[in-house]
């Protein structure tokens, strides 16, 4: 279950999506996130809906690993939207069972919160579907290199979000073979109380953080075998060109908030 | 012949407490050979390995790397652009999450123009047969593929020696006969050095030189036949010697002597077409 | 009578990606009491999924795991008795140890067992006694030992189970020919005395073929062969097709009887090699 969740995994491929510059989709993914919070209608709703079915379009991946990937998250996004019903008493009173009532007005915030968390959940997705780890980072170095004039280090700071991304999955693979290895000692994970639960875990997590430190040395080795010495002096095999493409897709962009924004205006808000 | 590396009287131990792991070692390394260091585990030859590119110093003596005294801090990039390193984990070596960024971190380092990283990524990767791959994460590779990366990252830099500890240590057969594949490619189509520290008898037999270690010293040094003849030396510093060796070894006492070239099961077929 | 059975298992890896590797497609097998079978494969051939099955670790997709001769997953129970009776000790001993001493750490699985502290430290000096480490090494942090003692230790942390079946996967993996030389020694022994099964898992069909008395051959999710050593080695044109690494002297063999020799091919020590060797070159003088 847990693998198939795929948000935050990269899908290549060759679509309009994936041709975008990383800097123009961080910008437009951040924006589009930023707006979904400001839709407060089931009209601007549609009309973010209707574009982040249309990005997702455009990506050419297939409808199913979105559904797949969201399946697992379906008790999350019910719960919230569930919690809605039982707290939002507005409008007409359609069914009541003590102190409990739903009303129409629940069951539109209900419906409404749900939408929104999928389409956060799809926007987000498209980005790192469509985007390469590395062109992510890349981007966001580049996107936050004006904070140099604060003497922050971003070049680091990537080079960290890198080699993390890099070494998730080694690291969640590392967990399944302790957690087998200890299983077949006989180590119970699954039972006992809140106490016996956290004290069952160290087995798990004290090969996992001494495998940890070697592999960091390890890396730093290999690192500085590789002339590795920090940011200066450095140059990139990739190259980042804000293309025509990329000025049309931050243009759409922002007709589409301009659109929200007006049926924000022209219809009542919901919440 | 020339030497690129130079290793003058050296000793090493990781702390003063220690004993020491190198033992007062004088050997030379030359241009263009492939040379296999043997020796058991704990025999100090890992340890060799990073102090012919400055990841160790020596706590005595000098080792001189391409004209470049290693305990110099002001050389070191200049010789780990030399002598690049390959290592026993596949995992731990791969800094990017694409194979083909991977492979440009060192080129990128050295501030190479970007058309030229380009152009040596492609190239490194043809060589060692993971072009197909370029595009791939490297962790749903398998461990010969990870260390042909690995490898194809210190090509990229144009290294001209490639030093590999114990780089098929975790492979499985079919990994550990990819990654020798490409080690005699690189050797034979690109004349580059290759020092390969391993404790795997059969891929020393085709190396052109072999030397042995135990306890910090060099017991044997030679081309494959001078010392895989010594087999029962080996066997007591706890390595063993290829099996068709030590067949035709046993069928000497018995009076067919097939020689002492019989490394592989190619040359025994030879050896013995002549005793027919 | 069978120890440990499996039937018709059907596994398929990481279903619906298209990461399909190591997918068990209705293997059955039975292992008996006191033998020491070796399973050779390469990697993704599915052996590694075997494994998991046979402690209960992983649940199978279709067929039954009987451990003796109980369905191990009739009830929690039996999948209990499964854990502890099958020993599975996996190829990284870094994965297991975590203990502050290596006592500790032999003592993890018999501590789950719930067994009485006087029983656990008899357990405890009793594996590590068969691993071939001294009782010096009980107050060691297992982190600064070699790795050959780690791997040992590894193996005496399940040894101490008392398993009716114990699994190792590549135990030789890493370890110089002194270590592992003297990790199929003390396998083979340990299979003597306590009369327990072994099932070995490896690549290296040379480490297989000086202590398995007989061989299971994995490839694509099958049991392609199941013998005794003798006669699984003899086919070693068979192994070399599916991707084996055969032993180096059968290669030999297989050598020399690609160029017309008449030699047997089911061959792998260097002592029966000799033996048939000069049988051979004896026969030759007769004849010719």
């Amino acid at each position: 279950m847990v693998k198939d969740i795929t948000i935050g995994q990269y899908f290549p491929g060759n679509s309009f999506l994936h041709k975008l510059d990383a800097r123009a989709k961080i910008i437009a993914c951040f924006v589009l996130i930023i707006f979904i919070f400001i839709c407060k209608n089931f009209a601007s709703m549609g009309v973010m809906l209707l574009t982040v079915a249309a990005c997702y379009a455009f990506s050419k991946l297939s409808p199913k690993l979105m559904v797949k990937s969201l399946k697992p998250l379906l008790p999350i996004i019910l719960l919230t939207s569930v919690l809605q019903l039982y707290y939002n008493n507005t409008g007409d009173v359609l069914w009541s069972y003590k102190k409990i009532a739903i009303t129409d007005g629940g069951i539109y915030t209900a419906i409404f919160i749900a939408v929104r968390i999928v389409a956060l959940l799809v926007i987000s997705s498209l980005l790192t579907y469509t985007t390469s780890p590395t062109d992510l980072t890349d981007a966001i170095e580049r996107l936050l290199s004006p904070l140099k004039v604060f003497k922050i280090d971003i070049h680091t700071f990537a080079m960290m979000m890198t080699i993390a991304l890099r070494f998730i999955p080694t690291l969640i693979d590392e967990i399944d073979r302790i957690m087998s290895a200890q299983k077949a000692r006989g180590a119970d994970f699954e039972s006992g109380n809140l106490l016996k639960r956290i004290k069952a875990l160290f087995p798990i997590f004290i090969p996992l953080i001494i495998s940890s430190f070697k592999r960091a040395f390890e890396l730093a080795d290999a690192m500085s075998c590789r002339c590795y010495v920090g940011g200066k002096g450095r140059t990139r095999m990739r190259k980042m060109q804000f293309t025509f493409r990329d000025s049309i897709a931050l243009i759409v962009t922002i007709l589409v908030c301009a659109v929200i924004i007006f049926m924000n205006f022209q219809f009542e808000a919901l919440i | 012949m020339e030497k690129i590396i130079e290793f003058k009287n050296v000793s090493f131990k990781y702390s003063e407490e220690d004993t020491e792991v190198i033992n007062d070692l004088s050997l030379d390394f030359y241009a263009g050979q492939f040379t296999c260091v043997l020796g058991h585990n704990g025999s100090g030859k890992s340890t060799l390995a990073k102090l012919m590119n400055a990841i160790n110093y020596p706590s005595s003596g000098k080792v001189i790397s391409f004209g470049l005294d290693t305990s110099d801090e002001e050389n070191e990039i200049k010789i780990r652009q030399n002598v690049g390193m390959v290592f026993q984990n596949p995992d731990n070596q791969i800094v990017a999450t694409i194979v083909e960024d991977d492979v440009a971190f060192g080129p990128e380092n050295l501030g190479v123009p970007r058309e030229e990283i380009r152009k040596r990524v492609d190239e490194a990767l043809k060589i060692v047969d993971m072009y197909d791959y370029r595009l791939h994460e490297p962790h749903k590779l398998s461990g010969g593929q990870k260390q042909r990366v690995a490898i194809a990252g210190a090509i990229a830099m144009q290294t001209k020696c490639i030093v590999l500890d114990e780089p098929t240590a975790m492979l499985d057969p079919k990994g550990r006969k990819e990654v020798i594949n490409a080690l005699q490619r690189l050797k034979e189509d690109l004349g580059m050095t290759i020092i390969l520290v391993t404790h795997f008898m059969d891929e020393a037999v085709n190396a052109d030189r072999v030397v042995v270690m135990n306890d910090g010293v060099v017991v044997f040094d030679g081309t494959p036949e001078e010392v895989f003849k010594n087999t029962e030396e080996l066997k007591k510093i706890g390595l063993s010697v290829p099996k068709p060796l030590e067949l035709a070894l046993e069928l000497k006492k018995e009076g067919y002597d097939l020689g002492t070239k019989v490394l592989t099961e190619d040359s025994f077929l030879e050896a013995f077409k002549k005793i027919q | 009578m069978s120890v440990l059975s499996v039937k018709n298992l059907k596994y398929e890896y990481s279903k619906g990606t298209p990461f399909q590797i190591g997918a068990l497609k209705g293997v059955s097998v039975d292992f008996e009491l006191g033998e020491i079978v070796g399973v050779i494969g390469h990697t993704g051939s599915g052996k590694s999924t075997l494994l998991q099955h046979l402690n209960g670790l992983l649940k199978p997709e279709s067929g039954e795991v009987f451990f003796q001769d109980e369905n191990i997953w009739s009830s929690k129970e039996n999948v209990r008795k499964c854990r502890f009776g099958v020993g599975l000790c996996f190829q990284y001993p870094e994965h297991q140890l975590f203990e502050s001493t290596v006592y500790e750490d032999i003592a993890f699985g018999p501590k789950n067992m719930g067994l009485s502290e006087s029983e656990i430290k008899e357990r405890v000096l009793e594996s590590i006694k068969f691993v071939g480490l001294t009782d010096e090494y009980l107050e060691k942090s297992p982190f600064d030992l070699s790795g050959g003692e780690k791997r040992r230790v590894a193996i005496a942390g399940v040894i101490s189970m008392k398993p009716k079946v114990l699994v190792l996967d590549e135990p030789t993996a890493g370890l110089d020919p002194v270590g592992k030389n003297d990790l199929l020694n003390l396998i083979k022994h340990y299979n003597k005395t306590t009369g327990s099964t072994v099932i070995f898992v490896s690549h290296n069909m040379d480490d297989v073929a000086l202590v398995a008395d007989r061989v299971l051959v994995l490839s694509d999710g099958n049991i392609v062969m199941n013998g005794a050593v003798e006669e699984v080695y003899s086919k070693g044109d068979e192994l070399m097709k599916l991707g084996l690494d055969v032993p180096e002297i059968t290669r030999v063999f297989l050598k020399l009887k690609e160029a017309g020799y008449d030699v047997p091919t089911d061959v792998y020590t260097v002592k029966q090699g000799k033996e048939k060797l000069i049988e051979f070159l004896k026969r030759g003088k007769i004849s010719g």
